[in-house]
């Protein structure tokens, strides 16, 4: 290739220069004068040995340590778990036991809003329907039981 | 000017009820009892109407006491109550100035009773 005769010109002229050093080459101040190469190679003394046998050192805690030391991390999270536990079953009865004191209370005033209401559309049922032969106001619509809770509110 | 009595005319409202709460369930502990054992007998609620009534009775003497007795302690609660939904932890620092102005001895010497409501023997 013109690349590998170039270069094989080129070091024949550096061969002829180099005899002359005081003469710089026609092909540029940046042909270096002398022919010394810089080579990559191993450093001085060689490489070291490379490490081929197994090395585990049995340094270190032992068992025992190891496990103290992770009963210990997790004790002092169940501490603060556990307080948490009874601090939160302390609250809920304490909610519960508000609930449940006042429980009567509001069912009784929706049975006594209930009632009032139920009498109320009766009377209406019974106006609307006095003219129509035997009908029943508030027909229950089952005959086994005496109340069904409703799954709705009445229709006013 | 003093704050309206419960009553018919002045329902109370859930923080009111959740203030005093603990007294009404150790006043009207037997009209509360007695309302129960009625609904379990009975389905209809038109059949428990008087136990409903005495329940009710009892429950406005007590919120009527308390408010005649610490009427202050007893809004500043129910209003903490009002504004952390109804949540007991919240309002601690007002709920033991409220207990302290309103427990009397002979309330106290109730509470410092062996727990015998819970673990009454029910006839």
């Amino acid at each position: 290739s013109a690349l590998g005769e170039g270069h094989q010109g080129v070091t024949m002229l550096a061969r002829l220069v180099s005899r002359s050093r005081s003469r710089l080459s026609a092909w540029g101040r940046s042909r270096p004068l002398s022919t010394s190469y810089v080579q990559d190679g191993p450093p001085p003394g060689g490489y070291a040995d490379v490490r081929y046998k197994k090395s585990i050192p049995n340094k270190g805690p032992s068992n025992g340590v190891l496990l103290a030391g992770l009963g210990a991390f997790m004790a002092y999270g169940w501490f603060f778990t556990l307080r948490g536990i009874q601090h939160r079953n302390r609250s809920n009865i304490e909610v519960h036991d508000v609930r449940i004191s006042i429980l009567p209370f509001l069912q009784a005033e929706e049975d006594q809003r209930y009632v009032e209401l139920r009498a109320y559309l009766d009377e209406k049922e019974r106006q609307l329907m006095q003219d129509v032969p035997n009908w029943q106001v508030n027909k229950p619509q089952f005959d086994t039981v005496e109340w069904v809770r409703p799954k709705a509110l009445p229709y006013t | 000017m003093a704050p309206a009595d419960f009553g018919e005319k002045n329902p109370p409202k859930s923080n009111d009820l959740y203030a005093t709460a603990k007294f009404i369930g150790d006043r009207c502990f037997d009209e509360n009892l007695a309302f129960f054992k009625c609904k379990d007998a009975h389905g209809h609620p038109a059949r428990c109407l008087d136990q409903g009534q005495a329940v009710r009775k009892c429950a406005f003497a007590v919120m009527n006491d308390v408010q005649k007795k610490a009427p202050k302690e007893l809004k500043a609660y129910s209003d903490c109550l009002h504004d952390n939904g109804l949540k007991l932890d919240r309002c601690r620092h007002v709920q033991k100035a409220f207990e302290e102005a309103v427990f009397t001895d002979a309330l106290a010497a109730l509470w410092r009773q062996p727990p015998c409501r819970a673990t009454a023997v029910i006839p």
